[in-house]
């Protein structure tokens, strides 16, 4: 088996995404929808609901009541956090060690959630508002990772190699080591798991945005601009560091200024304490 | 040993010699230690950005993520448990910098332009640095004898001597 076949084989040993958060994304996304709907929709799973009874009942949402049920859950959370609640409760199950990566699970999971809290501090500045979608690529943008990582060890020293002495990105040098690289992969596993064309292109060009041709999008560069801001920041540390392409033009693409960006850094670290314990809860939960 | 971790934005100062002080994560950011050789004192402080000037109020919360007020800060703080400010000397590590033209340039390069003329300003010896690059940093600091480490890409443990 050559190594794209061995790559693409590992990818659908990935397991199945829960179609629960595409229900709930889709219920989230149209305004019609009521919450009884909702409530009907998580409730069916079990590890979600859980998860998210967990979460709610965490000093990260600092209720003063326990609560026991979905629909109580989500009167409490309101629609924004049911999004993030939902999907940091089913994706967490994704984030496992990637040897290449020399990153540890929590490592992976807590850059993931400060990539997609950072991508959210910078569309409120950007677009007035905060977007599930974008939440939702921000979340999965790394996941090409998961697979990736078996493969990058064995090839870790030529890889290396190639950053160190060439100074290529650490993205170009998976490329032409292994013929194919982490975010182009994880585009190619949010089709398999029929995530829609905007995620997916967010997911595939979180590295470089500039590459999509055609497309007027922004949502691959705030996902660019945030997952830069968590690698500076030192969040979810690898042995890939900061060996990548920091795009130039990304804050004039949004319209955001250096001033801009600085402030969104500085108002993430105040977003990761209080998700820290949101995130462990959903980390070390068995689901 | 026990080992106390300095969070980004943050700072930690001991005179206990069986403290560790470590940081984790060192990206763009940036680390400066302070040991005072005499009294046996030593911190060290984790900023990201270079200047408080722009949001003083956020300042005023998280005073160790700017480095015009964690250095200052640190010094403060060593003083306070002890330290004589005419002993203490400095190490500098972290601001790293993304490839490209990128946006961390200014970020990376501000932090560590800072902290060298604050110490300058403040007339505490800079004794060893490990800046720059494209990867991420640790280190640490063993109160017992100020000895600081830098974790090498590779992960062992250089001293910043």
């Amino acid at each position: 088996m050559n190594l794209d076949s061995a790559i693409r084989n590992s990818m659908t040993r990935l397991p199945a995404f829960p179609a629960t958060i595409h229900k709930v994304m889709g219920l989230i996304n149209n305004p019609d929808s009521s919450l009884t709907e909702l409530v009907d929709v998580i409730r069916l799973d079990q590890s979600i609901t859980a998860n998210i009874l967990r979460m709610c009942n965490s000093a990260y949402f600092g209720l003063r009541h326990k609560v026991d049920n979905v629909h109580d859950a989500i009167m409490y959370l309101g629609r924004q956090n049911i999004v993030r609640a939902v999907m940091a409760a089913g994706t967490s199950r994704f984030f496992k060690s990637t040897p290449g990566y020399e990153a540890e699970a929590r490592e992976l999971w807590e850059h993931a959630v400060g990539t997609a809290l950072l991508a959210q501090i910078l569309a409120r500045k950007v677009f007035r508002r905060e977007d599930s979608s974008l939440f939702t690529a921000a979340i999965l943008h790394d996941i090409g990772k998961i697979v990736l990582g078996e493969f990058v060890k064995d090839k870790y020293a030529e890889i290396k190699k190639l950053v160190v002495e060439q100074s290529r990105s650490f993205l170009e040098a998976e490329e032409k080591v292994l013929g194919m690289n982490h975010a182009t992969l994880g585009g190619v596993i949010a089709a398999h798991w029929k995530f829609p064309e905007d995620i997916r292109d967010a997911i595939a060009f979180h590295h470089r945005p500039d590459r999509l041709q055609g497309k007027t999008d922004p949502m691959p560069w705030v996902v660019h601009l945030a997952d830069q801001g968590c690698l500076m920041l030192g969040i979810g540390r690898g042995a890939d560091g900061l060996a990548y392409d920091g795009l130039d033009g990304a804050m004039g693409k949004l319209g955001l200024t250096q001033p801009d960006f600085e402030e969104a850094l500085a108002g993430l670290v105040k977003e990761m304490d209080n998700a820290r314990e949101m995130i462990g809860i959903v980390h070390a939960s068995p689901n | 040993m026990s080992q106390i971790l300095v969070k980004l934005a943050d700072l930690n100062v001991s005179n206990n010699p069986e403290d560790l002080l470590v940081v984790y994560g060192l990206g763009s950011t940036a680390a400066v230690l302070l040991y005072d050789r005499e009294v046996g004192i030593g911190g060290i402080a984790h900023f990201m950005l270079p200047s408080s000037a722009s949001d003083p109020q956020r300042a005023r919360e998280y005073p160790a993520m700017y480095a015009d007020v964690a250095i200052p800060l640190l010094v403060e703080s060593c003083i306070g448990k002890g330290a004589c400010r005419e002993s203490l000397t400095a190490r500098l590590a972290g601001g790293s910098i993304l490839m490209g033209q990128g946006i961390s340039r200014s970020i990376s390069e501000g932090n560590i332009a800072t902290a060298r003329q604050i110490l300058e300003k403040l007339a505490i010896p800079l004794t060893a640095e490990n800046t720059g690059g494209n990867h991420n940093r640790a280190v640490r600091m063993e109160i017992s004898t100020g000895k600081s480490f830098v974790k090498r890409p590779d992960g062992s443990w250089e001293e910043m001597v």
